[in-house]
């Protein structure tokens, strides 16, 4: 056991990078695809996409200064002189106020361009002195003598060593800030041309101090997406002319679709000026699951709880990512992950439901309902399907009741009962196809239950689909409500949180994350509308007594042309901020169907709605069903759904609240 | 010379809240019964009645037919400085209220005196799933969150500490949307205004409701919720003094004036007197307020403000 004056829910609650110091030494996990990356021989720029929560931020703050020459590193080799990563992310408010006063597009560029070369600027004076703070041997303070005398010739007032740019940079950027506010009054500041000067630097400071002769500045432009698009455009130009000293790279949002063109019409092409690496590519969900497990493991014991074969070396240790992918210490790793997030198996979960008499109340209410609806049914009472039955089969009874396609009760009694073998593996495959939607279909009338569906390690996993913030958010929650029934406990027994528990937290997860849309950009309140409604779309699909189409949570659109402009640019933000995901079409029933795209709601909000996180079933929406979802009346959506999914609810009454 | 508010009036007859006529009205948009009615009260009062409007693109002001960038406005505003003049608060956006202060004391306007009538009621959505107080449906969109001509500032500058002084609505994505600001750092602290006494009782829980997801992102202990009284804009401008005057040599202010219209007259009374400071900077999202927003009228105020 460990100890027990460290919440673990504490050591959970900073889930997201930025909330996290520049120098992330010994915090940052080497992920999986990391030998798949060469950001440090980079000679051209690397393009870093991924959705939110990927870990782009951690990953670039790894390669930048802050971390390569951390006080806490105890030994620093000379190869990181070699690559140093330059941070670089927009202050949002800051360069949206680029534009109007009546200046040209021209006038704003080269605010733009003198605006980056301070903050480049800032950064190579900043690295240059956290090399010569940290312990590597080949760059100390003597290197703040270096003259830079020379740089008089572009801003007059220059200091003379390097020792005194920092000071300079900042008072340089207030006089920027200052002209900013008013761009009308008389401008005495000497514009800087942008890159170019930085690189200049650069090479003055490697002609005059040896130790960095050979360095590469590695520039990481993270959230490039929020830059305005005429900056976008000057970055591509930079982007065009890469090159040693002076790197640029450049990390945004999965569908966030950033400007390829440059100010002088081109594009930039892939290969031959830069490269793409997709993190959500690279990350597939067996990897991920390792991953997770790796950084559960490493902060709790961090925080002095037991877990299995981690320690910070390894996973901190790029050269030891082979080590990881051994099987005996994944197994391990998942037998860890999987004891602290146990989980139920589908049919058990099943089982409990059928157990608790208000799981077993409902079943029976379906079960009477369809019944009712049969011409045999009065010949038939509700034991006849549940005496004697598993809970599995008993459940499948139920949805097959509800079918039209099989017209007596008999019919179905006699599928359940049947003995001979094909008969009992058809029996299987049904109860395999319909047993997971037949169990969401009485959880949503159990509101007051935390849905079991929703607990495991694996399941977490599902949930958090590669987002490392997700999961965390998901530990987090689970770790909380464990604490809080604990609390008053004199010794805490494990650190294994029930499934209950879990599935408890994995609602109060969703309910989060979906409130957290609201910060998602200037649309954030739209979008947060969007996918309730969304949710409530497939919460109502999914009460289908009958479950044919069951466990609907993704869509197709027909007629993607009838969608306006406005329609198509939330769609356009929903994935840029992962609420959805767009996605290549798995199958389709019908050959001649045209080639479609689905669009899956994240699987993070599946326990607020109590709907399917897997990927199983579409529905298809015309265009105009989806302009209703996006921006249509409460009476209008209400009207949707009741033609999209006209189920009785008078057997179990649920309410639907709208968005 | 900077404002200062040296009398509040209040009633619930407009006619003895506003008690004399002015030479020059100035609007903002109208978009329900309380906009209405004191636009016509505007113009029942003044000589001449003349919108502004705040351009967000091109940083320009549009005042009556005539636009002009920020360092101008204040030539518009000379004939009017030894006469009266009347704001219609009711309506008027924050950025045009902060950028006409500006101008006014620029141009040496003696006294303007505001507008302001209260809502009876403000228009609500139906509850979701898991809601919990009540949720208000008053904006259609909200724009980009960024500062206001005067004000610009990096939030990221090195060895400075943030402090963000938000005043608070109803509207819990507006808190939200600021503290997302991935500039924001560790240290950066929260001070949550909340106005109390509301113009109705139980609507200061309302405030604090709304915001709680909000005030659970800064974890800072020195973070915490201040009062000041809703309808008051002198005592918000006292509470910015206050907090100002007790910031440390690398300390700076956000003011995010969220609130109702007079504690954002009062703040925009306190930026309006610090113009360039560099210790105190203001972020606003632009918000498009939603036709029939707001249901009644309440009380009347009307606020002077001298130099």
């Amino acid at each position: 056991m460990g100890r027990t004056d460290i919440h673990l829910s504490d050591v959970f609650s900073k889930n997201r990078a930025e909330e996290l110091p520049d120098d992330v030494w010994g915090q940052f996990v080497i992920p999986p695809y990391y030998d798949k990356l060469d950001i440090e021989r980079a000679e051209k720029t690397r393009c870093i996409e991924g959705g939110r929560g990927c870990g782009k931020t951690m990953l670039i703050r790894y390669f930048c200064h802050p971390t390569v020459f951390s006080p806490r590193r105890e030994e620093i080799p000379e190869s990181a002189l070699g690559n140093v990563g330059l941070y670089w992310r927009p202050n949002i408010q800051f360069t949206n106020m680029f534009t109007g006063w009546g200046l040209s597009q021209q006038q704003w560029a080269a605010a733009f361009r003198h605006y980056g070369a301070l903050l480049l600027l800032q950064e190579v004076v900043a690295a240059v002195h956290n090399m010569a703070r940290s312990c590597i041997e080949y760059v100390n303070e003597d290197v703040f003598a270096v003259g830079t005398e020379w740089a008089a010739q572009i801003l007059p007032d220059a200091p003379q060593t390097i020792g005194e740019w920092p000071t300079f940079i900042e008072d340089e950027i207030l006089v920027f800030e200052s002209w900013l506010n008013n761009p009308r009054a008389k401008d005495e500041r000497h514009v800087l041309p942008g890159v170019p000067v930085v690189t200049q630097f650069i090479n003055r400071l490697q002609d005059r101090y040896e130790p960095l002769a050979q360095t590469k500045f590695h520039v990481f432009i993270d959230e490039f997406e929020n830059f305005h698009p005429f900056q976008q455009r000057i970055i591509n130009d930079w982007i065009k002319h890469t090159r040693r000293p002076l790197i640029i790279s450049v990390a945004y949002k999965r569908a966030a679709q950033p400007s390829r063109e440059t100010t002088g019409g081109e594009r930039i092409q892939e290969r031959d000026d830069f490269r793409i690496f997709d993190l959500d590519d690279l990350l597939d969900d067996g990897e991920f699951e390792i991953f997770a497990a790796e950084i559960m493991s490493l902060r709790m014991a961090q925080a002095g709880f037991d877990a299995p074969d981690i320690s910070l070396d390894l996973l901190t240790d790029p050269s030891r990512v082979d080590e990881r992918a051994q099987s005996g210490y994944r197994d391990r790793l998942k037998e860890f992950a999987q004891s602290v997030l146990p989980g139920y198996d589908i049919r058990e979960i099943a089982a409990q439901l059928y157990r608790s008499s208000a799981g077993k109340n409902r079943i029976r209410r379906r079960i009477a309902e369809a019944l009712r609806r049969k011409s045999d049914g009065t010949e038939y009472t509700t034991d006849d399907f549940l005496g004697g039955m598993s809970p599995t089969t008993a459940l499948t009874a139920m949805v097959l009741l509800a079918r039209p396609g099989y017209a007596t009760a008999e019919q179905v009694l006699s599928i359940i009962n049947e003995k001979d073998e094909e008969a009992r593996q058809a029996l299987k495959d049904l109860e395999h196809n319909n047993l997971f939607g037949a169990v969401l279909l009485i959880y949503q009338s159990l509101t007051n239950r935390p849905c079991l569906v929703y607990s495991g390690f694996s399941v977490f996993c599902l949930l958090a689909k590669g987002n490392v913030r997700h999961f965390q958010e998901l530990l987090y929650q689970s770790f909380l409500k464990k604490e809080h029934a604990d609390s008053g406990s004199e010794a805490i027994e494990s650190i294994q949180v029930s499934p209950e528990h879990q599935a408890s937290a994995a609602y109060k997860a969703a309910e989060r994350l979906l409130e957290g849309i609201h910060e998602c950009g200037r649309f954030g309140h739209r979008l947060r509308y969007f996918a309730k409604r969304l949710g409530v779309f497939y919460q109502a699909l999914h009460r289908n007594p009958a479950q044919s189409e069951s466990e609907q949570n993704h869509f197709a659109i027909d007629h993607y042309e009838r969608l306006d402009e406005d329609s198509v640019m939330i769609l356009d933000h929903a994935r840029m901020w992962g609420i959805l995901d767009r996605m290549r079409r798995t199958k389709s029933k019908d050959p001649h169907e045209p080639a479609l795209e689905d669009y899956v709601l994240n699987p993070i909000y599946a326990p607020f709605f109590r709907i399917s996180y897997r990927r199983k079933r579409r529905v298809v929406l015309r265009g105009e069903e989806l302009m209703i979802m996006i921006k249509g009346t409460d009476e209008e959506f209400r009207r949707l759904l009741r033609e999209r999914a006209p189920f009785d609810d008078r057997v179990v009454p649920i309410q639907t609240r709208m968005f | 010379m900077s404002y200062t508010i040296t009398e509040l009036r209040a009633s619930s007859d407009w006619q003895k809240a506003v008690n004399q006529e002015y030479s020059l009205g100035i609007a903002g948009g109208v978009f329900d019964d309380r906009g209405r009615i004191s636009h016509s009260v505007v113009e029942k009062t003044c000589k001449e009645v003349l919108p502004v409007e705040y351009g967000i693109e091109e940083k320009t002001i549009t005042f009556g037919d005539q636009t002009v960038y920020p360092d101008e406005f204040w030539e518009l505003l000379v004939p009017f400085s030894e006469k009266k003049v009347l704001v219609n608060l009711t309506s008027i956006g924050f950025p045009e209220l902060l950028l006409l202060l500006l101008a006014c004391e620029r141009a040496e306007v003696k006294e303007i005196e505001f507008l302001y009538m209260e809502p009876k009621d403000y228009r609500t959505q139906p509850l979701g799933s898991g809601e919990v107080g009540q949720v208000y449906d008053l904006t259609e969109r909200f724009d980009r969150i960024e500062s206001i001509p005067g004000f610009i500032q990096q939030i990221n500058r090195p060895g400075t500490r943030n402090m963000i002084v938000s005043f608070l609505g109803f509207e819990s994505s507006r808190l939200r949307r600021v503290l997302s600001f991935e500039d924001w750092d560790e240290q950066t602290t929260l001070r949550a205004v909340v106005g109390s006494p509301a113009y109705r009782a139980g609507w200061e829980r309302q405030t604090v409701v709304a915001n709680l997801d909000g005030l659970r992102h800064v974890e800072q202990p020195s973070s915490c919720l201040r009062f000041s009284p809703a309808r008051n804009p002198y005592r918000a401008t006292q509470l910015l003094n206050l907090i100002y005057r007790a910031l440390g040599d690398r300390e700076r202010i956000f003011v995010v004036p969220f609130g109702t219209q007079p504690m954002t007259l009062g703040c925009a009374i306190f930026l309006a007197a610090n113009p360039n400071n560099s210790k105190i900077s203001v972020l606003y999202d632009f918000p498009k307020p939603r036709v029939d927003r707001s249901t009644g009228i309440g009380l009347t105020h009307c606020f002077r403000a001298a130099r």
